[in-house]
């Protein structure tokens, strides 16, 4: 039986009760790579083009580590999320970005865009690439059953409770929950004594209520979710302040971090831009001086 | 209340002339400068792309000489484009240059009712009939396809003159006339006068063999940087100068031809010859720009530069593509990516370096001939 590589970064992290239970009731041999490493972005490096930023070149890396013991790799081209939001471009050239310059014997079980939203379309486009693994459609049917109810009721995100301050966490999943990436943030957080809440934990409604603010209504998936849930959390009063993170030259970030920015002048906002540099003594620093100002801000 | 609008490329001069003959007050913003960009990018976020920043000052600029009310084209994604009059509403707002915005979306995303009452609404203190008002919109339109049309004719020759380098001129001179014109009339006299102007310089002789033939060179990219001659460090001006034939498809005219709706199997059909490299639409023009490759290599040409602002999403794919694509079929593509600084000597360099390389390989290929 075939053996499939599932690389654990990008929307693996928003989409994984339903791979997980899928790939689980339908039999599927799988192999995650999960966590991100110095040689996985070494290899990242290698393989994507050089104005990539640094999640898409994580993700190449776990690609091409997966590529010497896997036969087949997921490699999804998303085009819309459940609410039939798009994401960033990027996301949509997602196999372009990470096969190697001139490797023929690339092989992505994916070929067609996947559309989340429509969900007949997407049981269809998954039933194709199922086909390699030889499951039964009675098989394919019940674990995808099975995956869209899990992924509909597991509840995702962070929402601690118990520390002194707490801030709401904001970004994309695949820079909040790479620890490699984000060099061990919500670890360091909760070591200053700071709680963290994320974008998950907020209602959808709730977030859409906000967006009639705007001029035009958001056709991306993160701002409609990072903007509301910042919105919504900041009325309700139960943030202390926002921390952005937020990966290098990343297009959707740099106009949902501005426009929270503006919206909210008051609240204490720090932006923490990830790349591939791993040194951590101007990260730690930053996070000190913040938590300084919220244990400050009411004196 | 004047309306004013951010730059792109030519666009300036049909658009203002569209709106003077309907009676709507108009302010057209300075040209791009340093000092424009300056301004932009102390209000701007970091990350944003150079378009972004660029339209800021320009948008500041126009606050200054007294407009208040800003046209803006916009998409439905999922490139940054569609949220720039998000972003510049919320920053120019917070420097207290309140603008009321007329967001112009693309008739398939919006209706067509909505668009019509968007764009009736933008042009509201017009003096004349609605009828008037669709002929200076005509003729705004056929106004902008001979200026493009002019440009493609003086750098698709520039390589066989004498003198490429008058060609550049004439541009030049071309452009500052264009916004003195004063109606219509006088516009469409300038193209003529510059047209004849350029199809009678002098050629050189003996270009009938394909391999004394000048450079061509494919230009494309992002519709912002390739329209924007600021935006671009004037790459085109370069390439004239060094005796290169540009062909660049990528106009405003174009844009507003691949705009208008049209049935999707279409649409697909012009993507055939691009789908093993980019199969599907990236937000932006990423698959015009994989297109424009599979169309260089048809036509012959020696290479393609590609040329975007930093960390432009759609762009950064067709460049993996193009890289793919280069690798198998053998085309040379440079590509170069600009950003606020405004040191020509780099840029320059790369452009003289590629242009000698593509000369150089064809000298090998005429050698290996013999």
């Amino acid at each position: 039986m075939f053996e499939i590589g599932v690389p654990g970064n990008l929307y693996y992290h928003m989409y994984k009760p339903f791979i997980d239970t899928f790939t689980d009731v339908a039999g599927i041999r799988c192999r995650y790579s999960l966590k991100s490493s110095r040689e996985i972005l070494d290899r990242g490096n290698k393989v994507c083009i050089d104005e990539a930023c640094l999640p898409i070149k994580l993700f190449a890396g776990h690609c091409s580590k997966l590529s010497e013991k896997c036969d087949f790799i997921a490699v999804p081209r998303i085009m819309r999320t459940e609410c039939s939001e798009s994401i960033c471009p990027k996301f949509c050239g997602l196999p372009e970005l990470t096969s190697e310059v001139g490797a023929k014997d690339w092989h992505n079980i994916f070929s067609e865009p996947l559309y989340v939203n429509d969900m007949d379309s997407l049981r269809g486009q998954l039933w194709d690439a199922s086909e390699v693994t030889g499951i039964g459609k009675a098989t394919f049917d019940k674990a995808f059953e099975y995956g869209v109810h899990a992924q509909r009721h597991t509840v995702r995100g962070i929402d601690d409770v118990g520390y002194k301050n707490k801030v709401f966490l904001a970004g994309h999943s695949y820079n909040i929950y790479d620890s490699y990436a984000n060099l061990n943030l919500i670890e360091k957080l909760h070591r200053l004594d700071i709680g963290v809440i994320t974008e998950e934990r907020v209602a959808r409604s709730d977030k859409e209520k906000h967006l009639t603010e705007l001029i035009k209504k958001p056709y991306w998936h993160h701002l409609t979710n990072i903007y509301g849930a910042a919105m919504c959390l900041a009325e309700k009063r139960s943030i202390d302040g926002i921390i952005y993170v937020s990966s290098f030259s990343c297009g959707t970030d740099s106009i949902t971090a501005q426009l929270i920015k503006n919206r909210l002048p008051n609240m204490p906002f720090l932006m923490l831009k990830i790349d591939e540099q791993t040194g951590m003594a101007g990260f730690d620093t930053r996070l000190e001086a913040f938590q300084f100002i919220l244990e400050r801000r009411f004196l | 209340m004047y309306i004013t609008f951010p730059h792109l490329g030519d666009i300036h001069v049909a658009i203002r002339l569209m709106c003077e003959d309907m009676g709507v007050p108009v302010i057209v913003p300075s040209k791009n400068t340093d000092d424009i960009l300056q301004r932009g990018m102390e209000i701007s976020p970091e990350d944003i792309c150079l378009p972004f920043k660029l339209m800021a000052g320009n948008l500041i600029d126009a606050y200054e000489k007294g407009a208040r009310k800003a046209v803006m084209p916009a998409t439905m994604g999922p490139c940054r484009l569609g949220e720039y009059a998000e972003l510049l509403k919320s920053v120019l707002d917070r420097e207290g240059y309140e603008y009321e915005w007329i967001l112009i979306d693309a008739v398939s995303a919006i209706g067509i009712k909505q668009f019509i009452s968007r764009v009736s609404s933008a042009f509201d203190e017009r003096t004349c009939s609605t009828l008037h008002a669709a002929e200076a919109a005509r003729r705004a339109l056929l106004l902008q396809q001979k200026t493009d049309g002019f440009l493609a004719l003086a750098l698709g020759s520039a390589g066989n003159k004498r003198k490429p380098e008058l060609c550049a001129q004439y541009i030049s001179l071309f452009r500052k006339e264009m916004m003195k014109a004063a109606d219509f009339k006088e516009a469409f006299a300038i193209i003529k006068k510059y047209e004849s102007m350029v199809k009678s310089l002098a050629e050189i002789e003996g270009l009938q063999s394909a391999s004394d033939k000048p450079i061509s060179v494919y230009l494309s990219g992002e519709i912002y940087t390739l329209t924007e001659p600021f935006a671009n460090h004037y790459i085109e001006d370069k390439l004239m100068r060094l005796g290169v034939n540009v062909k660049k498809p990528v106009t405003v005219s174009w844009w507003v031809k691949e705009t208008l709706p049209k049935p999707g199997f279409i649409r697909e059909r012009r993507y055939k010859e691009c789908r093993e490299y980019l199969p599907v639409q990236a937000g932006g023009y990423a698959r015009e720009t994989v297109r424009e490759g599979k169309e260089c290599l048809a036509e012959n040409m020696d290479g393609m530069i590609q040329i975007f602002p930093t960390g432009c999403m759609p762009e950064i794919i067709s460049k993996a593509a193009l890289t793919e694509m280069s690798e198998r079929e053998g085309i040379p593509v440079l590509s170069i990516i600009y950003d606020e600084m405004s040191g020509e000597a780099g840029y320059a360099t790369r452009i003289e370096a590629f242009v000698d390389m593509l000369r150089m390989s064809r000298e090998e290929r005429k050698r290996c001939m013999v």
